[in-house]
């Protein structure tokens, strides 16, 4: 064989093995829609629609599981974190207008609670309501009543981002720190990562995903795969050729989270990692939801016919209801009316 | 046997057998008397005109076919042997909410219905219950 060839074939397998050195088990991960400038928060309805903040234009597109995109609105002067509400209208935190906006899946638009530098909200495992407001961490019961703020910021923490563990168990983040939420003390995580991380997302057995976008020449931009004690398994679980802006698990029709993982690059398209890699479907975005209850459970409640909601239904109903404390017949009402059952 | 007696003996039968007849049927049998199956009802007796919703508790023996006595309001029930428990929701307003079968209508003394809960058509729990009643008839 000429030296040359020889040189040409030795170069292809070199750059063939290091290709196949940066695979992971989450690649390869084909586009799943493009054509935005910078879609970098996104979330899914219960129905299994993708909704994506498009950060310059202060658009929220939704996109159908087959791929459809249209305006959902463009209402909002600075949409940033968004996710849906136990009754399944759109939450959008906007920082400037020091407000989260619900917006009804008619793309109807109201304020709903007000929240200084309002930057994510998150639906808890009983319905509450909590927003990350960068120095501030913000909790409101499902009606929007406040119940308490902490001052994350006194105890050394940031809240950019908040993602639920399956146990309940909240994560407030900035760009290199993850911080858990006990009680009221903010408790480090993991600290002292390079920057340009993404939040963590849970799948039900507790394993965290992440992106990192490559700061130093060499690096990678990746999604990161963590165990339960956050210490990583996979520095590179899937290779990303743009750097990150967001990730969030996908929802199918009938709003269960899945073994999608769908990540938004800052060249305006969101590609998906392949979902065989993936362990287990990520936690509910929603922690609870108006849909997730049974009539005949909540009737059967009510009627002593044994203990069929959990506590965290129970509390929701009574926050839906008349809010004594207890789960009674009013609350009952209040439930059958939101779910349409009785006008 | 002296006339008389004859007389008197002859004169107890027809009688007899002329009571017989009144009572019994053609074939001259008695027919037994027994207890009569139907339909009792639980009223309620309100002092408001926004009712929204009622928990009750009902009891007594052998009692089937419960059903709404309103078919305007959303019902739901559990029995547990000879107890009741029931919600009813929607503009509740008294009169007829439930109506249930029973084997003997005449042991209606046997039947009992309680209030146990009242919810305004906002959602908030009646604090009292005054001038609330339920009656099984």
């Amino acid at each position: 064989m000429p030296a040359r060839c020889a040189a040409l074939l030795l170069v292809s397998i070199a750059t063939g093995a290091a290709g196949l050195a940066m695979l992971g088990p989450g690649d390869p991960t084909p586009v799943f829609v493009s054509g935005f400038t910078t879609p970098c928060r996104t979330s899914f309805d219960g129905e299994g629609n993708l909704y994506v903040v498009d950060l310059p234009v202060s658009t929220i597109y939704k996109v159908t599981p087959d791929g459809s995109t249209s305006v959902f609105t463009d209402q909002i002067s600075t949409p940033r974190g968004i996710t849906f509400d136990p009754f399944g209208d759109m939450l959008v935190a906007d920082p400037n207008a020091g407000t989260v906006f619900k917006v009804t899946p008619q793309g109807e638009v109201t304020p709903f609670l007000e929240v200084f530098r309002a930057q994510r909200p998150r639906v808890g495992p009983n319905g509450d309501i909590w927003v990350a407001a960068v120095d501030t961490l913000h909790r409101f019961d499902a009606m929007g009543r406040s119940l308490e703020h902490t001052d994350v910021q006194a105890q050394g923490a940031a809240a950019w981002g908040l993602q639920f563990t399956p146990d309940g168990i909240l994560y407030l983040t900035n760009t290199a720190a993850f911080w858990r939420l006990v009680g009221q003390t903010v408790e480090p995580a993991l600290v002292g990562m390079p920057p340009q991380n993404s939040a963590p997302h849970f799948d039900v057995e507790g394993n965290a995903y992440w992106t990192r976008q490559a700061m130093d020449a060499g690096d990678t931009h990746r999604v990161i795969l963590a165990d339960a004690n956050l210490t990583v398994v996979e520095d590179t679980f899937a290779s990303l050729p743009v750097a990150p802006c967001a990730m969030v698990f996908g929802r199918d029709d009938t709003g269960a989270t899945t073994h999608r993982v769908f990540v938004s690059l800052r060249d305006g398209s969101i590609v998906e990692l392949n979902a065989t890699g993936v362990a287990a479907p990520g936690v509910p975005e929603v922690g609870l939801s108006l849909a997730d209850l049974d009539e005949s459970a909540v009737a059967d409640e009510i009627l002593g016919a044994g203990s069929q909601v959990t506590a965290n239904q129970a509390y929701f109903l009574d926050v839906i209801g008349n809010d004594d404390g207890t789960y009674d017949v009013g609350d009952f009402r209040a439930y059958l009316v939101a779910a349409g059952v009785v006008s | 046997m002296s006339n008389d007696t004859r007389g008197l003996l002859m004169l107890t039968a027809g009688l007899a057998l002329a009571a017989t007849l009144a009572c019994g049927g053609s074939d001259g049998t008695i027919a037994p008397t027994g207890p009569t199956a139907g339909t009792l009802t639980v009223t309620l007796t309100t002092p408001n005109a926004d009712d929204g919703a009622i928990l009750l508790e009902l009891s007594g023996p052998d009692m089937t076919q419960i059903a709404a006595g309103n078919a305007s309001l959303y019902f739901r029930h559990a029995q547990d042997g000879p107890t009741i428990t029931a919600v009813l929701v929607g503009d509740v307003e008294g009169g007829s909410l439930i109506t249930f079968h029973v084997p003997d209508v005449d042991a209606v003394s046997s039947y009992s219905a309680t209030i146990q809960q009242v919810a305004d058509r906002g959602n908030a729990l009646r604090g009292s219950l005054t001038g609330y009643s339920l009656t099984v008839d």
